[in-house]
């Protein structure tokens, strides 16, 4: 593929993500930060986020687990999510931890585990479309484009 | 990154420009903190960025535990703080600063991802400067530094008294090493300006009481839709 499909094809899905909701306005707030002084941020960002989202999935499936549930700490852990997902624009991971907010303070159990099952389902989406963007990025770089800017 | 004011020597040991503004943030969030590092380096801000507020005034040389004696202060020309977080929370961070004598004069800002009116009355009336609202937006920024510290940065040589927008150079001359009669507000022997300090100078004009001119735009449209929540 050359490099004018590559980015065509990149416009497209960054497009997409956007009318689907993956993305909202504040992942393209994070590009427009992105420049040749700082060529990765977005890269970095992500990242952060994938690392810092999958400790608190684990602790958050380890919190649900226990014999007598502690509510506040279970919505202590989806508030960091909710408010870092909301920093990099995924606005689906972030809505469902919106939601899951709520059964946190209905102290409902079985409503949690769902909301649980639904913020990671939201959330293994998210990667799976960033990462295939990541690697759309690399291979426009790779050919020697430029990354086309996308608004939402 | 202690600067010493000692001499007339280039005082910003990093930094080719001596006036950039240098703001202090605080957040628990590792995303939360490379984006608005990142932000404030954009709008050319010096950054250093904390994780929680017991470590931002241990760096304020404000930390009841540990002896402020022999401990380098930094300077800082505003702090930017989330308001949740464990331990101690964005609120009582701003009150430890207002409460400090070296620093209650430093610009706060506080960041909320939950837009409460309640929340935003109590910071705004414990002194913080104003309240952003997460996700933090470049636009934010921009607004804050603009209105703070005008276009140029800190201190400039055609300064004019009055105007709210000056409100930062003028107590930054109001420190004891600028030899001045201008009518300044009362001097406070603090430490919050900028690491260029007054004697970058080139200099000691008398800033004129002519009538003020506002550089920077006092009341941009966004920040009184931001504070209307307040109304």
């Amino acid at each position: 593929m050359d490099v004018g499909q590559l980015q065509r094809r990149f416009v497209e899905y960054t497009s997409s993500l956007f009318h689907e909701g993956v993305l909202d306005a504040q992942f393209t707030q994070l590009q427009q930060l992105q420049d040749e002084s700082n060529p990765e941020f977005v890269f970095e960002v992500v990242s952060l986020f994938f690392d810092d989202s999958e400790r608190i999935l684990n602790d958050l499936t380890r919190a649900l687990d226990q014999k007598i549930v502690d509510f506040k700490n279970v919505d202590s852990h989806v508030h960091q999510l909710k408010g870092s997902s909301s920093s990099i624009g995924a606005q689906r991971v972030k809505n469902a931890c919106i939601a899951f907010r709520n059964y946190c303070e209905e102290q409902n159990t079985e409503a949690c585990l769902r909301c649980l099952q639904q913020v990671k389902q939201e959330y293994s989406l998210a990667k799976n479309k960033l990462d295939s963007l990541f690697r759309l990025e690399q291979q426009i770089v790779a050919a020697g484009g430029a990354v086309p800017m996308v608004g939402c | 990154m202690s600067e010493e004011i000692d001499g007339f020597g280039d005082v910003s040991s990093s930094s080719s420009d001596s006036h950039d503004v240098h703001v202090l943030a605080v957040d628990d969030s590792l995303v939360d903190r490379k984006v608005i590092e990142r932000l404030l380096k954009i709008t050319s801000c010096k950054v250093t960025a904390v994780d929680s507020g017991r470590r931002a005034l241990q760096l304020l040389g404000l930390d009841e535990e540990k002896s402020s004696v022999g401990f380098h202060e930094m300077k800082v020309d505003m702090i930017i703080t989330d308001y949740c977080m464990p331990g101690m929370t964005g609120y009582e961070l701003l009150k430890k600063i207002k409460e400090s004598s070296t620093f209650r004069e430093v610009p706060v800002v506080i960041m909320s991802s939950e837009n409460v009116l309640a929340r935003i009355d109590r910071c705004l009336e414990e002194g913080a400067e104003d309240f952003i609202v997460k996700p933090v937006k470049l636009a934010d920024v921009k607004r804050l530094k603009d209105y703070m510290f005008g276009d140029d940065g800190v201190v400039s040589e055609d300064i004019v008294v009055g105007g709210r927008s000056n409100k930062r150079k003028l107590q930054q001359m109001s420190d004891p090493y600028y030899s001045s009669s201008s009518p300044s507000p009362s001097p406070s022997p603090s430490s919050i300006s900028s690491p260029s300090s007054s004697l970058e100078l080139p200099n000691s004009s008398t800033p004129s009481s002519s009538p003020p001119h506002s550089p920077s735009s006092l009341d941009s449209p966004t920040r009184r839709l931001k504070m209307t929540n307040c109304d």
